[in-house]
């Protein structure tokens, strides 16, 4: 080895025209920024109109319609939670502590209603359960009854059954979590607790249960929110929730201040659920310091025990997605119709057309937030990052005010913009457009490709970017060429994520959408609402055929975290 | 050959020239062992530490005068230096007829020269520039 | 001056310093090596080198050219730096020739092709070319990625600790490969480890840091190992014998002779450091300086033993310490135990312990 030194005159070392190179990151931030900004804009017009002082409509509704919101909103809620908490958390505890005949069918089947829109089951039931229906002309013709004063039963538009409709499509998010949160927990804790003496059932309660409280809360918290979310069923049973008085306000008394006072009122709901989701995120970081994968003990059931497991988790999944879908199998053969079908496809060329573009933007928009948090770092782009996502927690009708209102003055600032400088009236050009649901659709999804490509990214080690970096290639370069193919799967997930919510979302598009413009979702709402579920069977079967694509995708990945199975993905990386 | 870069320059006309000259009985030291001459650094060798452990001395003296805040830690590293300076001679006393220890002792100059001499002094560079802007205000003995 | 410089250094990461005015020189063709605790910056130290980390103050250049000081910066693609991650950071998407050449894209197909197939061929991967990066064992992959940094010839090697993946058995061996490798190619090499022995068998010179990000001592091996400036950077290359006690008539007397302490003063504390492997013991005819000394205990390690001893006589009558000796030592066996110190092993220190 010799020294080596330089020959002749040493260069002067360059000082100048190098100081552009962190210049254009700035693009990133402020690409992120716009983002943020634009996803928040409707949020902060629903509470800036709210405050805007104008017509008393606010009191009025104080002392006539707001109380009964609130309570019938509470007790929605209540039922929700206490309902998938229930199912939700034995499901969870069956399938990955016990072993009992259909166990392994059940792990993924249980997840089956989450591809049922809520309002779609809402039809389903009201129509097999009212009185003109099947089951009640059935019990007439048995019992010899023959008026509604001759017997007693259930009815099924009412709150109570509201929260039987909710409960049964949304009890799979606290089932998804649970069973996530049972499946980390270190097996040497309930086998420390059963050598201490305490027997499978107390350890579970004293345990295994206190230690999966954070992601059973998470759980509640999504199903919660989607309870807020919806439209359909409410709007279809009557009851008087928070959103239906929101569509109330805005679509029949032709209030815009009064909507957006109501929607505000809405935000401090969720804004409770999801504090006490980030709480309980927080105190999920500290349980999930065990690593060690052990495969879980099973509890063998027997007997007649092994029969109620099996026949619990058999009639939820019937409950939930296979009766409903067996009854729209069947109109749709009954009903079917080929002029109808034609119109129907015509239909679904919309919702396609417009959640596939939704579903696009949105993850190309999440690429850019992503990739400026991950490059550019920083609290302030971490805070942009989750401002982007805020939408998800917000309910539709909320965004389908903001968006409505935040557009109108868009709308009106250019025309009248362009009146005073040009002469000319654009007259409004997004309200009421495509433009104006894709932009109402990203608002409220963007979390989720967001979340989904975030955690593609994560799973990158940033090593990766420090190695393309160093062997030339710039920031552009390395995305191009080393995290877009290694995230190819989160993109695509992201896309159908976000694209199958649009397909089942009803509560913006009715708002939002084009006049006479139809999806099937909207399709769907106006033919049940008028009775007309026969004719809806095909569409709202559609909507479950898209739904179903990413319950396939959960499938495979808790086939893929089971024990055992883990190898499989991805070698070292 | 050793070339002292303008980064490397402590702006101080006394000091730079010292290492300056430093690196040219450097360059000798390796001309010679490349040459074939190992035998001349058994004088050369002598030379630059004599010539190192003055500059040391020079330095403080400049430093002192100026009223460097940080000079007795400046101190302190300069006579940490001694046991080098000594693995210095000891090499040059076996280059002769010892082939490895000419490679070595060139590494140990370059080093030297490099990370304890140039390096340590760049510490004060600004200080030095700030007090030579101020009109060469010295502190009063 | 060819190679990298370093100059004054500070980072902090909000309130807490990583770096404090560390500066360091590495010539082309030289292995300089930062040695310290893990947490204490050194890693820091090779990303801000290598622009992935914003620098602070200070400043970078190399081969002449600053890349780095407040106010410029050159972006990571721009300095020419070869970086070897812990982890290799070996793309997965790509075939072993693909991760190599990935660096080589202003050559022709041609040339970047052959250039990939050379280095290949010399870490002993050539017939891996087409295989995916996780078909290889954790040396193979570390080759790869040694391959890769060296692939577009950089002018900076930087590698962050590049050995700690791998099982004992096979460390020496790559260390060995990587050593080779990079003399033939002549780069210069800054290199971050936490194991002592990896940096003594690597490197031209040493810095040591300390656990607050500043530069303790640095100099060649032997010099850090043999004179080490405190008592911290002498522990770091292994256990010592401490003797501890106050200075009398300017020095302190041991069982195995006095050791002057002229800087003390009578009265203060003073401690004596041996290493394990400066206490040899012998049962021939005893010299000057030797101290009589009972066996306790000798564990076998393999190339060399621990026996524990104790003084019977002398300032230390009593004290046990421990001795490492080269392979297997017999405590039965008869016969007076003489222990003796290899003065270059001892140091002494100022103070009491920490």
């Amino acid at each position: 080895m010799t020294l080596q030194s330089s020959q002749g005159a040493a260069p002067r070392p360059r000082r100048n025209g190098v100081g552009r190179s962190w210049g254009w990151w700035d693009g990133w931030t402020v690409g992120a920024l716009v983002i943020a900004g634009l996803a928040v804009l409707p949020i902060l017009a629903v509470i800036l109109i709210a405050f805007t002082p104008g017509d008393d409509i606010w009191s009025h509704l104080a002392s006539t319609v707001l109380p009964g919101y609130i309570v019938t909103t509470l007790e929605l809620m209540a039922g929700v939670g206490a309902g998938t908490l229930l199912i939700g958390v034995s499901a969870a505890w069956l399938v990955t502590m016990c072993r009992f005949p259909g166990r392994r069918i059940f792990e993924w089947a249980m997840l089956l209603p989450m591809a049922m829109p809520a309002y779609v089951i809402a039809y389903v039931y009201t129509d097999l359960l009212e009185f003109a229906g099947p089951l009640q002309a059935m019990l007439r013709e048995m019992f010899g009854w023959s008026s509604k004063r001759d017997y007693w039963f259930p009815e099924i538009r009412s709150t109570g059954g509201a929260m039987a409709m909710l409960t049964l499509v949304l009890y799979p998010y606290v089932y998804l979590l649970a069973r996530a949160a049972f499946l980390e927990q270190s097996v040497g804790v309930l086998e420390a607790s059963r050598s201490l003496g305490r027997g499978p059932w107390r350890s579970f309660f004293t345990v295994a249960l206190p230690m999966a409280r954070p992601g059973i809360v998470i759980g509640i918290s999504f199903a919660l929110m989607e309870t807020l979310n919806d439209f359909g069923t409410v709007d279809f049973f009557a009851v008087n929730t928070f959103t239906q008085g929101i569509f109330d306000v805005w679509m029949n008394m032709n209030n815009i201040a009064g909507a957006a006072q109501l929607a505000t009122v809405l935000l401090l709901f969720v804004a409770v659920i999801v504090l006490s989701e980030r709480y309980a995120r927080r105190k999920q970081r500290f349980h999930n310091t065990t690593s060690k994968y052990q495969p879980l003990p099973a509890y063998r059931l027997r007997g007649g025990i092994a029969l109620l497991a099996t026949g619990f988790c058999t009639v939820v999944v019937t409950l939930g997605f296979l009766l409903p879908t067996f009854v729209l199998l069947a109109y749709a053969r009954q009903y079917f119709d080929p002029v109808l079908a034609l119109e129907i496809s015509a239909h679904a060329a919309n919702s396609v057309q417009l959640s596939a573009l939704a579903g696009v933007i949105a993850m190309l928009v999440a690429i850019v937030v992503a990739y400026s948090v991950r490059i550019k770092g920083g609290p302030l782009l971490r805070a942009v990052g989750r401002m982007a996502g805020f939408g998800y927690a917000v309910p539709g009708a909320v965004l389908a005010v903001g968006v409505m209102v935040t557009l109108g003055q868009v709308d009106n600032r250019l025309d009248g913009f362009m009146r005073d400088s040009f002469g000319i009236s654009t007259g409004l050009l997004f309200s009421g457009t495509i433009a104006a649901v894709t932009f109402g659709y990203l608002v409220r999804f963007l979390a989720l490709s967001l979340g989904t490509v975030e955690a593609g990214l994560g799973k990158i080690t940033p090593s990766m970017d420090g190695a393309s970096r160093n062997l030339g290639r710039g920031a552009l370069a390395t995305m191009y060429r080393v995290h877009l193919p290694l995230m190819r799967g989160s993109v695509l997930t992201a896309v159908l994520l976000v694209f199958v919510d649009c397909m089942k979302e009803l509560p913006m598009t009715i708002i939002l959408r084009p006049f006479n413009f139809q999806t099937l979702a909207t399709f769907v709402h106006q033919y049940a609402s008028d009775e007309q579920l026969g004719e809806a069977a095909l569409a709202a079967l559609s909507i479950v055929a898209v739904g179903i694509l990413p319950v396939i995708i959960l499938s495979l990945v808790i086939a893929r975290s089971r024990p055992g199975a883990g190898a499989a993905m991805g070698g070292d990386h | 050959m050793v070339q002292i870069s303008s980064s490397f320059q402590i702006e101080s006309e006394a000091i730079d020239a010292d290492h300056r000259h430093l690196v040219e009985i450097i360059n000798e030291i390796t001309q010679a062992i490349d040459d074939g001459r190992p035998e001349e650094c058994a004088r050369l060798v002598p030379n630059f530490v004599d010539f190192a452990k003055q500059h040391f001395a020079r330095e403080e003296s400049l430093l002192a005068e100026y009223a460097y805040p940080l000079l007795e830690k400046h101190r302190r590293h300069h006579h940490s230096l001694g046991d080098k300076l000594q693995t210095m001679l000891n090499l040059a006393a076996r280059v002769a007829e010892h082939p490895p220890a000419r490679e070595s002792l060139r590494k140990e100059l370059v080093y030297f020269m490099l990370d304890d001499v140039i390096n340590e002094d760049l510490n004060f560079k600004k200080f030095l520039s700030e007090v030579d802007a101020d009109g060469k205000k010295k502190v009063e003995k | 001056m060819q190679g990298l410089h370093i100059h004054g250094i500070h980072h902090a990461y909000g309130e807490t310093a990583v770096l404090e005015n560390v500066s360091l020189t590495v010539p082309a063709g030289e292995l300089v090596c930062l040695l310290g605790p893990s947490g204490c910056g050194k890693t820091t130290l090779l990303r801000v080198a290598a622009g992935l980390e914003k620098l602070q103050t200070g400043s970078i250049t190399i081969d002449d050219t600053v890349v780095a000081e407040p106010g410029l910066e050159l972006p990571p693609e721009e300095r020419k730096i070869g970086f070897m991650f812990q982890d290799y950071a070996l793309f997965p998407h790509l075939t072993i020739r693909e991760n190599v050449s990935f660096g080589l894209f202003r050559q022709s197909k041609r040339a970047a092709h052959e250039r990939a197939m050379e280095m290949l061929h010399q870490v002993g991967l050539d017939h891996y070319a087409e295989d995916f990066p996780h078909t290889l064992s954790g040396g193979q992959q570390q080759r790869v990625a040694l391959a890769r940094a060296l692939a577009p010839a950089p002018r900076l090697l930087l590698l962050d600790e590049p050995f700690s993946g791998l099982d004992t058995n096979m460390r020496a061996r790559i260390r060995d490969e990587t050593l080779n490798m990079l003399k033939q190619t002549n780069v210069a090499t800054l290199m971050v480890t936490h194991d002592p022995r990896e940096a003594m068998y690597m490197s031209d010179r040493i810095k040591v840091m300390g656990a607050n990000g500043q530069v303790l001592q640095s100099g060649r091996p032997v010099d850090i190992y043999y004179k080490p400036v405190d008592e911290y950077v002498a522990r770091l290359f292994g256990p010592v014998n401490v003797i501890q006690g106050s200075v009398c008539q300017g020095g302190l007397e041991t069982s195995f002779g006095r050791y002057p302490a002229d800087e003390i003063g009578d009265g203060g504390d003073m401690r004596v450091l041996i290493r394990l492997e400066g206490v040899s013991l012998h049962n021939g005819a005893a010299t000057p300086g030797d101290a009589p000394v009972e066996v306790l205990s000798a564990h076998l390690l393999g190339d060399s033993s621990i026996v524990h001893i104790r003084f019977k006589e002398g300032a230390n009558q009593g004290l046990e310490i421990r001795a490492r000796v080269h392979g297997s030592f017999d405590p039965t066996e008869s016969g007076e135990v003489w222990a003796r110190v290899d003065p270059r092993c001892v140091f002494q220190y100022a103070g009491t312990p920490s």
